[in-house]
């Protein structure tokens, strides 16, 4: 027996083994899910990526639904960066969304673009501000920030529910919610003949700022050095505490901001569950991003289209529209062996 | 010593060799140690001892070579496996839970089913008193010093049944008192049978324990001889030339004061221009440990510019406490610290961003943990200490050209061994990375340097490179607060010496009013 047979199996060697067995298991699992709606997983795949992604009306869909997965994406990035979990994309989004809105009546009578840009504004304070929260919980009270912003995630969605049946219902008092933003405050469409609005202008400058901040600021120094080491951050001045506040008010500014530009750009008033699940699929939009801003919007494009395809496909074939989240699910999971097959490849 | 009969040896290597990339780290080498004997691996940072710890311990394997335990061929994939083979390791950085006990980190890996806590302080008590060792099974591991844990460390390794304990660089970040506490612990594991396989670039380690000298030079092994009849001169010549005979070798050996022994003292430092005005004045400080004990107390010193001040003493007493109030991560339990117009009464001021920008500069104690960010560039850990308080920003951002050119010229300067600015510093051996940080601490001619242990675990030579950095550094008039263990390394280096024994401070004493015994009394506690 000589060297080489020793090391025949490294350990190396065997997490890359176990890398690709999951990656193969979690295609497995949903080709045979997708089999046992009755369906032929390559059709189903064929149907996914046509209908997200290559036909007109797909490709317009996508890009609605990639704007605020996109502006949620870069705050998350922006905290997981520094180390902290944000997990309240959700709440941050609504809350943004509900305070730009109770702006309103201030607004009126301000020439349109100002008027607008002091929705947006709003937007960004109200998100900013429910960020702000968790931050503060944590910084001072050592609050883990998971929790936390997970419970604001659902005090936001009463707060949500209580406005549009008080406050800021419409006047005819009907339905739970808000009266029709006034043309001014709308964002006009980008394209015409789709639904895409000059929300997406809005992404691609927060995507430049974010970058801005992160590669090349003081702020985004400390927000990576507090990432990788809060000890070595705090010998060399930087303070752990407030970049945490910091991190999670820019994450929820740019939530609210995706809030304010569903309302303002897509539905055009605020009501209860007019956007749901874009703060935990942004997490994934972050991590496949590697938390590099100028990835985002490429991976929420990707994700936007998954979804959009996948309601294709539950019209088009027997296969169930819940089905996205398995699939989400299998892309995360089959991300992640890669990474470590990458990395394993990387370290040989 | 010798193998008893023809009892096969405990461990044998034959022709282990192992490359990364282009680098041979370890070639064709052969070595054996028998049942009971003690063995120095010795080399400089980067010689490949490391290289064969971790093949030893399962961690990598050779590329080619066979590893034999007791007479037994062994493929080693694991630390699990080389511990079933008999092997313990205990490595340079613990692999313990802070919050954990001592007795839960034995359990760490072994527990089945439900922890029997009284069994579990028996059996720590029962391993520590056989090899003398006193330990609190109940003392959570994070409220424990350096020595104290690596105590736990190697009594995880010995609770299980095992013929050979390697210790890597143990000596490295012991006080001399720590230090004679574990050699007492090797011989009598030596005694009874267990081989002892002990990773250093120390010689005193060598001449106190080791019966035997293997010296491995650029992943070589160029000696393997009993110590009786080695010199210092020789071993240090073995490490850094490769040959017994070198001249570097006396050259150097005479440098590298506090690794000499037997009787290796440095001259006294060379004169130089008197100190200047105060910098620092400490009055009165009081300061206590995380956990709220007394650490120590009544300490009053000025800080001169262009002195070192060395502050002595076993480690544990208050040292590290000082250097953190220092440099601004704590405040004094009492008492007042004062730079300028900042004082430690004005808390929310005394941070660490407003002393940096003061010009305090702080090489700490624990590179890995408070000096870097192991997977971030050479480039973004030297912007660590200065781009915080405001140095290399241009128009609100960071000037990441002039960063990069000064980093490559710290990098040819200090001769730091790195493939470029871009790479992570964590890849850099430990020599290295104590390189970038003391280089980047003195980029901004800082008026203040806090130094604490700044050459511990260093080869000989970066050691030299090192101390004649800080005197440079004192000469050019910066006040310089120097913490050490090191007796030769505070006699070569220090103007001024405090000492921190038993809660109290003495001193501070010109050095050359004081006599190597009577600081060691001092440290002692007398």
């Amino acid at each position: 027996m000589d060297g080489r047979a020793l090391s025949a199996v490294s350990p190396d060697r065997r997490e890359r083994r176990i890398a690709l067995v999951v990656l193969a298991a979690g295609l497995a699992a949903l080709a045979g899910l997708i089999a046992a709606a009755g369906e032929n997983p390559l059709r189903v795949l064929a149907e996914l990526v046509r209908g997200g992604f290559l036909t007109q009306a797909g490709l317009a869909d996508t890009t609605v639904r990639a704007i605020p997965l996109c502006l949620v994406g870069l705050g998350i990035a922006c905290a997981f960066r520094a180390g902290v979990f944000n997990i309240g994309g959700d709440g941050q989004l609504l809350i943004g969304a509900c305070a730009a809105v109770a702006c309103v009546p201030l607004l009126a009578g301000l020439p349109a673009p100002l008027a607008l840009a002091g929705l947006m504004l709003a937007g960004m304070a109200g998100g900013a501000a429910w960020g702000a929260v968790a931050g503060v919980l944590k910084a001072r009270f050592g609050a883990n920030e998971i929790i936390a912003t997970i419970m604001l995630n659902y005090i936001a969605v009463q707060v949500l529910s209580w406005l549009v049946r008080g406050p800021l219902q419409e006047p005819a008092g009907i339905f739970p919610r808000s009266a029709r933003l006034p043309a001014e405050l709308r964002l006009p469409a980008l394209i015409d003949g789709t639904r895409i609005s000059a929300g997406l202008l809005i992404a691609a400058v927060a995507v430049g700022v974010v970058w801005l901040l992160l590669a090349r600021s003081r702020w985004g120094f400390g927000v990576t050095m507090t990432g990788q080491n809060p000890d070595a951050a705090r010998y060399g001045g930087i303070r752990p505490g407030r970049v945490t506040v910091t991190v999670l008010a820019l994450g929820g500014a740019l939530a609210g901001l995706a809030g304010i530009v569903e309302v303002s750009g897509l539905h055009g008033r605020l009501q209860e569950g007019f956007a749901t699940g874009f703060g935990i699929t942004a997490i994934a939009v972050a991590l496949l991003a590697r938390l590099n801003p100028l990835w985002v919007p490429v991976t929420a494009f990707g994700f936007a289209g998954l979804y959009v395809g996948s309601a294709t496909v539950a019209r088009a074939t027997a296969v169930p529209f819940p089905l996205v989240n398995v699939i989400e699910a299998a892309i995360i999971l089959g991300f992640l062996a890669l990474t470590v097959l990458r990395r394993r490849a990387g370290a040989d | 010593m010798a193998p008893a009969g023809d009892a096969p040896p405990v461990l044998s290597l034959a022709g282990l060799t192992k490359r990364y990339g282009d680098v041979v780290a370890v070639a064709d080498l052969s070595l054996a140690l028998a049942r009971g004997e003690v063995v120095a691996l010795l080399g400089e940072n980067g010689a490949g001892k490391s290289t064969v710890v971790n093949m030893v311990s399962g961690m990598t394997q050779p590329d080619a070579g066979t590893i034999a335990i007791k007479g037994r061929l062994r493929r080693l994939a694991s630390a699990r496996d080389a511990l079933a083979a008999g092997i313990g390791v205990v490595h340079q950085h613990y692999a313990l839970v802070g919050s954990f006990t001592v007795a839960e980190s034995f359990a760490l890996g072994e527990a089945q089913g439900r922890l029997d806590r009284a069994a579990l302080d028996a059996r720590v008590r029962a391993v520590a008193g056989n090899v003398g060792i006193a330990v609190d099974p109940g003392a959570a591991i994070g409220s424990l010093d350096v020595a104290g844990q690596q105590r736990v460390e190697i009594l995880k390794a010995l609770a299980r049944d095992i013929d050979l304990l390697v210790l890597d660089e143990p000596a490295a970040v012991l006080t001399p008192e720590d230090a004679a506490r574990l050699f007492e612990m090797v011989r009598r594991l030596r005694d009874r049978g267990v081989a002892v396989l002990l990773i250093t670039h120390r010689l005193s380690d060598v001449f106190a324990v080791c019966d035997r000298a293997a010296v491995m030079h650029r992943g070589r092994l160029v000696a393997d001889r009993p110590v009786a009849g080695l010199t210092a001169a020789e071993l240090v010549s073995l490490m850094i030339a490769g040959r017994p005979d070198s001249d570097a070798g006396a050259a150097l050996a005479h440098a590298a004061t506090g690794d000499l022994t037997p009787d290796g003292t440095a001259g006294p430092p060379e004169p130089h221009a008197p100190p200047g005005p105060a910098v620092l004045r400490a009055e009165g400080l009081e300061l206590r440990r995380a956990n709220g004990s007394l650490a120590v107390r009544g300490v009053s010193f000025d800080l001169h510019a262009g002195e070192i001040l060395a502050v002595a003493g076993v480690d544990g007493n208050g040292q590290a406490e000082l250097v953190q109030c220092l440099a601004g991560l704590d405040r004094p339990a009492a008492g007042r610290v004062a730079l300028d117009a900042l004082t430690t009464d004005d808390a929310a001021r005394w941070t660490p961003a407003a002393l940096r920008a003061a010009g305090v500069a702080h090489v700490p104690d624990d590179r890995r943990r408070h000096g870097i960010a192991p997977d971030l560039s050479l480039v973004e850990n030297w912007l660590l200490s200065h781009l915080p308080v405001g140095r290399y920003l241009r128009r609100g951002l960071i000037d990441r050209a002039r960063a990069r050119a000064d980093t490559e010229a710290a990098i040819a300067d200090f001769a730091v061994r790195t493939t470029g600015p871009d790479q992570p510093v964590g890849r850099l051996s430990g020599g290295n990375q104590q390189k970038v940080v003391l280089a980047r601490e003195l980029a901004a001619s800082p008026r203040v340097v806090l130094a604490a242990h700044p050459s511990r675990g260093l080869d000989i030579r970066t050691i030299a490179f090192v101390q004649d950095r800080l005197r440079a550094e004192r000469d050019r008039g910066a006040a310089i607060l120097l913490v050490s263990a090191d007796l030769g390394e505070i006699r070569g280096l220090a103007d001024r010496v405090i000492v921190f024994a038993g809660g109290q401070a003495r001193g501070p004493v010109p050095m050359a009013r004081t006599s190597d015994a009577g600081v060691g009394a001092w440290m002692a506690g007398h």
